[in-house]
């Protein structure tokens, strides 16, 4: 599977937080470099429901702590492609996805208001042409997941389902292991 | 890391190697392949022109500046920061961008997110359209589709590499993205209300959309100073048209003659906003739909021929018509009328006006049915009391979507699509406040329509109020912001809703309108109040400011522009809302409308009352005066950059030849596979095509009008470049512009693989010489068919 554009979504354990926190963190993550990858802005969309919220664009990656589907979360979208295979892919933006969320859990400035869930995460390929929302690209597409999650999860079990949604949204799935995993956990 | 940005790139610095066949059709996977058969031949030609033009300008053929322009009359707009400098508050850091060195125009980063114009014609919208328009917003961009204030859709930070695909994706639903942007016929507006409006003379729907059809493309359309709007509408006492602000605007009209009613238009010319903002002026009182594109197309060359080209701040048709005076304008357009060599064209498509007819769905979707609110109840009422216009047709309404800021995200614009297909006839609209509207919705199915907005959360009340705030897109992505319109208009909208203006009957007709600098593009000029951004240096700080604009009025078609009353810092402005809301609740008298009362007190009053507004504490007192709505940076205008309104002002020639350029490149690619692959023929087809091409590019100098004909070109090429000498090169004379002649008389025998090889090379170092002849002319000032004339009368060597 050789999908560049794809879409992983990391949930937090609250569902109200002042977003507009958010703004500056993102500000000084800019101005520091503090995440790798080359950051560029922040984009404000508090005014939309269910929408992005606030998002740090940068040039490989749009992160967003976002309302999509009614649930607050951290997700990472990846634009372009990195090295390696698919399954390599996915966990190379989790672990930067779970970067992102430690960093913003310990940011002093939200007093810990913010627990992002690492034990479970949603990925949607954000590609209908070589991914469409089918089950034979589900198929296609399990092995990648299943590898992925090994690698990040390591001995604990864990299962992948296809989310069922919209045909005409994106193919997406659900990873899940059981017990609770801190995001930082992820970062390694 | 082999990032997809640099795909192009890579393809450029490859070429002609068998890995660069992303270019042709024979990689398996693509959007062009599997959309071939659903998109217009001209269109995907189009597509892949632009797609070749990007990979010529990553091999440096093509130059920045005239990209940029290429790029723009595909609606692909720069975006702020994409000069790969961005201000942090502190410092001004350079954006480490992969490719620095590719530039998609003038200092413009190739690797930048850009901005995406889509063209909607009279903002009509299928419920497939819609799907389409999702999924790109998803896939290519934050899957936000934002409505503008002139019925397009927008786009924000996308990668010029997505661009192809994107297009196609758009095109194989009927949607081009040409001449989004640039000097040339931007979308074509119309009243949302068209074919339904209780007061129209007729539906202009049909008028707009094959206007539109008319231009696109058209030859006379495409050497403008600057950009041409034209809008349409059903009347004159409303504002949905907005025709005064308007290049071109046509006001829909009956007349009795002679016992007959007769439909036609006014016609105006001349308005716009921007810095210097022009009421447009009355052309002719009635211009019947047969007369309605040939008169236009008088018009748009006499801009054209006449149009200021330089300097570019004075180059809309409103500087032109000024200068000349309405009645020397109108005479010159006449004269201009009366040559033009009649084009069936004109009127073919009267006949398709009334398949342009609507009607609603035969009965409500939810008839028999009781639907109960329950809680909902009270919302409902008051969504209804604001959201909905009972059309002329009796039992049917339209329902306008209130969008915060035009943002919906790409989820909901799937399910609004549901909701356009069991709703209504599949007619949405979007609109010039940034809103969409659902039309011919039958009323008993409102409140069931009402509970499936809300599960979209799209059943937001208070449309077309004062809470529903328009901005443009301001510091947030434009790279001329000066102020941070969206985040002004989040917080104003916020702080109006929560106090519940948008119910208040006396605040009814009130709008506010936010654009991030003079050029107007919320058009705020033309709402009761007003704002654009601007800046003060305060206890040596910068400080974000916008000047207050009153006394603009929304209806009559946007008849009258306000005036600034001067400066305000940003962070007062939903103070000074407030306050100037309670000024006209406590002053105002019976009946008096905001702008009324705005005359009658005086803005001079007015000033002087705002006043303490404008008071900056010092930087040590309250520092979040120094940092604009929605930003966390100390403000700075170190970002603001050039604007790209229109790029620069590119020679029909420089055009020319670029096309020239890729069809060159599609012949080379033709080769690619060896001689084996059949497409010898077509390859010295297309060198032949490209050098007639670069002929007719520099012939345009001569003469604009040259027809497509080859043996015309041929003609009036050896005419005025060949026996002047005016294409010979300074070292090999005549031998370039003989490439072109004898491949045109051999052009009927059969061409072999060396052949065709051989006739690609020629016809590149013709493209050169091309370009070269056309420096050589700039410099010698024969720039335009005026001054060709006077050196062709001389023919003093050009050298
Ligand atoms: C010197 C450059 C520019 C000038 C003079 C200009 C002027 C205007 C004016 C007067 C309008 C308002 C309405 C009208 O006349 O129809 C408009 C519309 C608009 N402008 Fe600009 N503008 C410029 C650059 C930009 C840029 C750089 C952006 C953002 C990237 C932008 C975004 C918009 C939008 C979103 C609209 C709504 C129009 C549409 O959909 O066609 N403008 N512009
Ligand atoms: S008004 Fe100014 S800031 Fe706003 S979009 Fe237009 S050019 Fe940009």
């Amino acid at each position: 599977m050789d999908v560049e554009r794809f879409y992983l979504k990391f949930f937090a354990r609250e569902n109200a937080i002042d977003e507009t926190g958010f703004i500056p963190i993102f500000h000084d993550w800019i101005r520091l470099k503090s995440l790798p990858g080359t950051l560029i802005d922040v984009a404000d969309y508090r005014h939309v429901p269910d929408g992005p919220g606030i998002m740090l664009i940068s040039f490989e990656i749009n992160y967003a702590m976002e309302h999509g589907g009614g649930q607050f979360g951290l997700s990472a979208q990846r634009k372009l492609g990195s090295d390696g295979s698919h399954s390599e892919r996915i966990v190379e933006l989790a672990k930067r996805t779970a970067l992102f969320g430690s960093l913003l859990e310990a940011d002093s400035r939200l007093n810990g208001a913010l627990t992002l869930d690492g034990g479970r995460f949603l990925y949607a390929a954000n590609d209908r042409l070589r991914l469409p929302n089918t089950a034979d690209a589900f198929a296609a597409l399990q092995p990648d997941l299943q590898a992925a999650a090994a690698t990040l999860y390591g001995d604990q079990p864990f299962t992948v389902k296809r989310v069922e949604n919209d045909p005409r949204e994106r193919l997406t799935a659900l990873v899940e292991t059981s017990g609770p995993v801190p995001i930082a956990a992820l970062a390694g | 890391m082999a990032n997809a940005t640099t795909k192009t790139y890579q393809i450029a610095q490859d070429l002609p190697t068998p890995d660069s066949q992303r270019m042709t059709t024979t990689q398996p996977q693509s959007w062009k392949a599997k959309l071939a058969e659903k998109i217009p031949p001209q269109m995907a030609d189009e597509i892949d022109t632009f797609e070749n033009q990007m990979v010529l300008r990553c091999q440096g053929k093509i130059e920045d500046k005239v990209f940029a322009e290429l790029r723009l009359r595909r609606g692909a707009y720069g975006q702020r920061y994409d000069n790969g400098f961005r201000h942090d508050g502190e410092k001004t850091q350079e954006i480490a961008f992969p490719h620095p060195e590719l530039t998609k125009g003038p200092e413009t980063k190739w690797e930048a997110p850009g901005m995406q114009r889509i063209k909607i014609p009279y903002g009509g919208l299928s419920a497939e359209q819609m799907e389409v328009l999702a999924d790109i917003a998803e896939e290519y961009s934050d899957s936000i589709l934002h409505i503008t204030t002139r019925q397009d859709i927008q786009l924000h930070f996308l990668s010029l590499e997505d661009t192809p695909d994107m297009h196609r994706r758009l095109a194989a639903v009927g949607i081009t993205v040409r001449e989004a942007c640039g000097n040339s016929v931007r979308n074509v507006t119309a009243c949302p209300l068209a074919g339904v409006c209780r007061d129209e003379a007729f539906d202009v729907t049909g008028y707009a959309n094959e206007t539109a059809n008319y231009f696109l493309g058209h030859r006379d359309v495409q050497d403008f100073g600057r950009k041409f709007k034209i809008a349409f509408s059903g009347c004159a006492q409303h504002p949905c048209g907005l025709t005064y602000m308007h290049d071109l605007g046509l006001i829909a009209k009956k007349r009795q003659r002679e016992g007959q009613e007769e439909i036609g238009f006014e016609l105006y010319v001349g308005g716009g906003l921007g810095a210097v903002p022009h009421l447009a002026k009355l052309f002719d009182d009635f211009v019947p739909p047969e007369e309605l594109l040939p008169l236009s197309q008088a018009i748009a060359r006499v801009y054209a021929r006449l149009g200021e080209k330089k300097n570019r701040n004075k180059a809309r048709i409103k500087f032109l018509v000024q200068k000349l005076g309405i009645d020397e304008f109108r005479r010159l357009v006449l004269e201009e009328r009366a040559t033009l060599e009649n084009d069936p064209e004109w009127t073919q498509w009267l006949q398709a006006i009334p398949q342009y007819s609507e009607t609603g769905r035969p009965e409500p979707v939810t008839a028999g049915q009781v639907i109960d609110l329950g809680e909902d109840a009270e919302a409902f009422a008051q969504w209804k009391a604001t959201n909905i216009y009972v059309q002329r047709q009796p039992g049917f309404a339209c329902v306008t979507l209130n969008l915060p800021l035009g943002d919906l995200t790409a989820q909901q614009m799937r399910g609004l699509a549901d909701v356009a297909r069991r709703f209504t006839p599949d007619a949405t609209r979007t609109t010039v406040e940034q809103n969409l509207l659902l039309r011919w919705v039958h009323e008993p199915d409102l409140p069931a329509l009402y509970l499936a907005l809300k599960a979209l959360r799209l059943h937001t009340p208070g449309a077309q109020t004062i809470a529903d705030v328009t901005a443009c897109p301001g510091t947030d992505t434009c790279k001329l912001g000066i102020a941070s319109s969206r985040g002004l208009a989040g917080e104003l909208r916020q702080r109006l809703a929560h106090k519940g203006y948008q119910y208040d009957e006396a605040l009814k007709d009130i709008r506010v309108k936010v654009s991030g600098c003079f050029n107007s593009c919320s058009q705020h000029t033309v709402a009761e109040i007003g704002f654009y951004g601007s800046n003060r240096l305060i206890d040596r700080h910068r400080v974000p400011h916008l000047h207050l604009i009153l006394g603009g009025e929304w209806s009559n078609n946007a008849a009258h522009y306000g005036q600034s009353l001067g400066v305000i810092p940003t962070k007062r402005v939903p103070e000074v809302v407030d306050f100037l809301i309670d000024l006209y609740l406590q002053g105002k008298n019976q009946g008096e409308t905001f702008s009324q009362f705005v005359n009658r007190i005086g803005k001079k009053d007015i000033k002087e009352r705002v006043q303490p507004f404008t008071h900056v504490p010092s930087y040590a007192e309250d520092p979040s005066f120094y940092t604009d709505w929605g930003d966390a940076r100390e403000y700075t205008i170190g970002d603001i950059g050039i604007g790209e309104c229109a790029g620069e002002v590119v020679s029909l020639t420089n055009f020319d030849v670029a096309r020239a350029e890729s069809l060159n490149f599609e012949a080379t690619l033709l080769l690619d596979g060896g001689d084996m692959n059949g497409n010898v023929q077509q390859a010295a087809d297309k060198a032949l095509a490209a050098m007639v091409k670069a002929a007719q590019a520099v012939l345009k100098a001569q003469n604009v009008d040259i027809a497509d004909d080859a043996a015309v070109i041929i003609r009036d090429f050896r005419r005025y470049f060949y026996d002047t000498e005016l294409f010979f090169d300074p070292f090999v004379k005549g031998k370039f512009a003989s490439y072109l002649f004898n491949a045109y008389d051999n052009r009927q025998a059969p061409a072999s693989f060396d052949r065709a090889r051989q006739a690609v090379e020629e016809a590149r170092l013709f493209i050169e010489a091309a370009y070269e002849c056309h420096s050589r002319m700039m410099q010698a000032g024969i720039n335009s068919p005026g001054a060709f004339t006077q050196w062709y009368e001389t023919r003093v060597p050009v050298s």
